[in-house]
């Protein structure tokens, strides 16, 4: 079920309007059953899925619980855990990888031994990755004793399925949302205002931005070399395109969430504002950044073979390597995981480890850079030095959305080197090649202005909100008739400005 | 009076909304013939119903047909009109009209793409009078789709703005008020007679995008509202017949593979279902006299002039009544 899909848009209002007039203590009840109807809606066999990671890591987390409460002795407690955990681990992420990544593999073996293994057809789940994430993470904290198992089979299902959330995301911690979903929620008129804002915020950057922006990013990626001279305009438009989709979508679920007296985790805070790479992953797709931080990145730091690996780097290089080598390599391997979820494609392993490389460097770099900057009196504090920054980042970025995009991995080395050797904007409108005028958009210009338009009017928000203004709350407190006009413009801005979501209707995270 | 200051805004936002759409639907959908046909159905009856895609529009006269077999005959053919769509129009017209045969025109093409949004393709829907049939369709078309599409029907006609004038005048005037085809006649083609007459075409004809048949891209979608348009007519003891019109032999040789292969696999298919598929490109089917050559068509694809069209009419009545 799309979430642009008339469908979703009446499921939703169905599902909300029975929220409020429903008993109260049935409100979580409701959103259960909402759920699965939800997802049930893409298939039945799908289902199985999610009803096995509910039932695996309902049952694996009170096991969890009881070895760790009942065995009298530590370390066989400490043992039987870590079996359950371990099993529970490897039969989830087993039907992850088995699922997404069995054809990678098998392309893989053939291109290195000449094999000829055909590929497998196999039925992908949606929102796999989201749902095996969150519940695996859950399990990870009750094993670490930083949450409570659930007993409530039920309300633990609703944890794993919240609809609004189970495809894109974001990936919810069972501390914060476990309470939400089963508190009561009565009805609050300023908290639905604000979820249809931002809603409508989200079909908004999705419709009229994105989905502009996505008529240049499909043809340029599509025809490398017939649009040799694009490839800077062809990978600006994609860093448009996929934050606003990205973003757009999550704006809707999180609305979506708030009609529900739900606030869901934020998953992206003005990333293009950000001054570094690290920086960058602590606004970009937030939720996974820290997933990843604290089940792949601290565990791999706070390992035993990687104590061993800083005593070794210690000594061999001193003090400070041996503090920021095991960092610069716990980083590599989070990246390197963060480019394998991205995909099953090598250009997606490149694109992450691009990522990781980049962080492990400033990281060996930063005593350099610290000396640098007091040679060359630089202050961290100087607007000037901060929109270098901004600048810096925003350039490395976009050198990873080449790889994210385009075909594969040569591909996006051959458009790096046409954006340094030519660039030739003209050939937007050259007649023959004119862009649009294959899929039948014949309204580039416009498209262009609309991109233009939309883009002044997200970064002036965005400035605004990265002063730490509130704008939903200053929206609230308005007069109902500029209510009304704020609604009226950004409904209608939909179908004036946007161009068709595509017959998938698609957000491209909806796709993990 | 809170509960009244609650309601005003969502109250007012819909009453603006609902006005400036129904602004827009007036002065940015075009007057299509679409309209025509459906006041046709809806005010008349008939004994033989056409469905189909933009061959069958362009290449069935009905007054032809009329002349051949003696009853009533519609058009309902239109580009971009799936099995779906032929299905929904099928039990509209049914409604008035109680037909003893209906041929189904069928282009493989349709059967293994996706239904594509872009132009008319919501067309039949938005001209449809309000009924259940129209309440079904919307679940079955308009359910999935961009809600823009059901909630905006002038969505798809943004572009027609530079026109708007235009398409105003034609809908103030008397051939929108009566049903009248005149504001459909142009150079290249006009509806007249129920059927889209294309002009002979001289010059060099555009290839386009052919989509042929492909049983790997099968839509489901397409078969399974085939197979409800057959139980349709078996219900109501009306007889189902499965034509593909003929397409130039230049597009039959460059393509000879993939015509086959559509054939074996339809011919298999329909003879399953218990159906005639009277394929008009077989060498059995082939017509006496019928100038194969692209010179007569339009376009590669296999859209015929008006004369052809009426010359294969001609042989389809024939066929019809034996």
């Amino acid at each position: 079920m799309s979430l642009v899909s008339m469908e979703f848009l009446l499921f939703a209002a169905a599902a909300v309007a029975g929220y409020y007039w429903i008993p109260k203590r049935c409100q979580w009840m409701w959103l259960l059953l909402f759920s699965y109807i939800y997802y049930a809606s893409g298939g039945i066999r799908v289902t199985c899925f999610l009803l096995f990671t509910t039932l695996t890591s309902y049952a694996a987390g009170i096991l969890v619980e009881q070895a760790a409460e009942k065995i009298p002795d530590k370390k066989k407690a400490k043992r039987r855990g870590k079996q359950v955990l371990a099993s529970a681990l490897l039969l989830n992420f087993g039907i992850l990888g088995v699922l997404k990544y069995t054809n990678f593999a098998l392309h893989t073996v053939n291109g290195l031994f000449g094999t000829e293994f055909g590929s497998l057809q196999f039925l992908l789940p949606l929102g796999i990755s989201f749902y095996t994430f969150q519940s695996m993470g859950y399990l990870l904290d009750v094993y670490w004793g930083r949450a409570k198992a659930e007993h409530h089979l039920f309300r633990f299902a609703l944890f794993v399925s919240f609809f609004p959330q189970i495809l894109q995301g974001p990936i919810g911690r069972f501390s914060a949302l476990g309470e939400q979903l089963y508190a009561s929620h009565p009805f609050d008129g300023k908290r639905i205002e604000r979820g249809c804002l931002r809603i409508l915020w989200g079909y908004f950057k999705k419709m009229a931005i994105a989905d502009n922006a996505v008529i240049f990013v499909d043809a340029i990626f599509g025809n490398p070399e017939l649009y040799d001279g694009l490839g800077l305009m062809g990978v600006l438009m994609y860093s448009i395109q996929l934050y606003c989709d990205f973003s757009g979508g999550m704006d809707v679920v999180i609305g979506i969430g708030e009609l529900f007296g739900i606030h869901l985790d934020e998953n992206f805070k003005r990333p293009y504002f950000a001054v570094s790479i690290t920086d960058f992953w602590h606004r970009w797709h937030i939720t996974l950044g820290t997933w990843m931080k604290d089940y792949v990145f601290y565990p791999v730091t706070l390992s035993g073979w990687m104590k061993h690996f800083s005593k070794f780097a210690k000594k061999a290089f001193g003090k400070q390597m041996g503090r920021t080598l095991p960092i610069c390599l716990a980083n590599l391997i989070v990246f390197f995981v963060v480019g394998v979820w991205h995909g099953a494609a090598w250009k997606f392993i490149v694109y992450g480890l691009y990522n990781g490389l980049i962080i492990a460097f400033s990281g060996l770099m930063a005593p350099a850079y610290r000396n640098w900057k007091k040679a060359l009196h630089i202050s961290d504090k100087s607007r000037a030095f901060h929109l270098f920054q901004m600048a810096r980042t925003f350039v490395l970025v976009n050198i990873s959305w080449f790889f994210d995009r385009a075909e594969d991995v040569p591909t996006a080395v051959l458009m790096m080197k046409n954006t340094l050797r030519r660039l030739d904007f003209r050939q937007v409108l050259e007649p023959g090649i004119e862009i649009g005028e294959a899929s039948g958009t014949t309204f580039t210009v416009v498209a262009l202005g609309v991109i233009l338009g939309g883009c002044l009017l997200l970064f002036a928000v965005s400035v605004l909100q990265e002063q730490g203004k509130d704008l939903a709350e200053i929206f609230t407190r308005q007069h109902w008739l500029v209510k009304a006009a704020v609604y009226l413009c950004l409904i209608l801005a939909l179908p004036v400005l946007g161009q068709p979501s595509g017959e998938s209707g698609g957000f491209i995270y909806a796709q993990f | 009076m809170r509960n009244f200051k609650k309601l005003l805004l969502p109250a007012v936002v819909a009453l603006v909304l609902a006005a400036v759409n129904f602004c827009l639907n007036y002065a940015l959908i075009p007057y299509s013939y679409v309209r025509i046909m459906m006041h046709q159905i809806e005010t008349q009856e008939y004994d033989t119903l056409f469905l189909g895609t933009s061959h069958g529009l362009n290449g069935i006269s009905p007054k032809i047909i009329e002349e051949k077999t003696g009853g009533r005959v519609m058009n309902l053919c239109l580009g971009g009109e799936y099995p779906k769509d032929a299905y929904y129009l099928l039990k509209q017209a049914c409604k008035k009209s109680s037909p003893k045969t209906v041929v189904y025109e069928l282009d493989p093409g349709y059967w293994c793409t996706p239904e594509g949004q872009r132009g008319d393709f919501n067309r039949v829907f938005y001209e449809m009078p309000w009924s259940l049939t129209k309440l079904e369709y919307f679940f079955a078309k308009e359910w999935k789709l961009d809600f823009r599409a059901a909630l905006f029907p002038w969505f798809y006609y943004r572009s027609q703005f530079r026109q708007m004038e235009e398409i105003l005048a034609v809908k103030r005037g008397q051939e929108y008020q009566n049903f009248g085809a005149g504001p459909f006649q142009n150079e290249g083609q006009g509806y007249a007679d129920g059927f889209m007459q294309n002009a002979l075409a001289t010059g060099p004809k555009p290839e386009g995008k052919l989509e042929l048949w492909d049983e790997q891209e099968k839509n489901e979608d397409s078969f399974r509202y085939f197979e409800k348009m057959q139980a349709f007519c078996e219900k109501r003891g009306i007889r189902l017949i499965v034509i593909t019109t003929p397409v130039p032999s230049e597009t039959l040789e460059k393509y000879a593979e993939k015509f086959e292969e559509s054939d074996r696999f339809f011919t298999e298919y329909l003879k399953g279902l218990g159906l005639e598929y009277w394929n008009y490109n077989r060498p059995e089917r082939k017509i006496k006299d019928f100038d194969y050559s692209l010179n007569v068509y339009t376009d590669y694809e296999g859209h015929m002039w008006a004369g052809q069209a009426e010359q294969f009419s001609a042989q389809l009545g024939e066929d019809m009544i034996q």
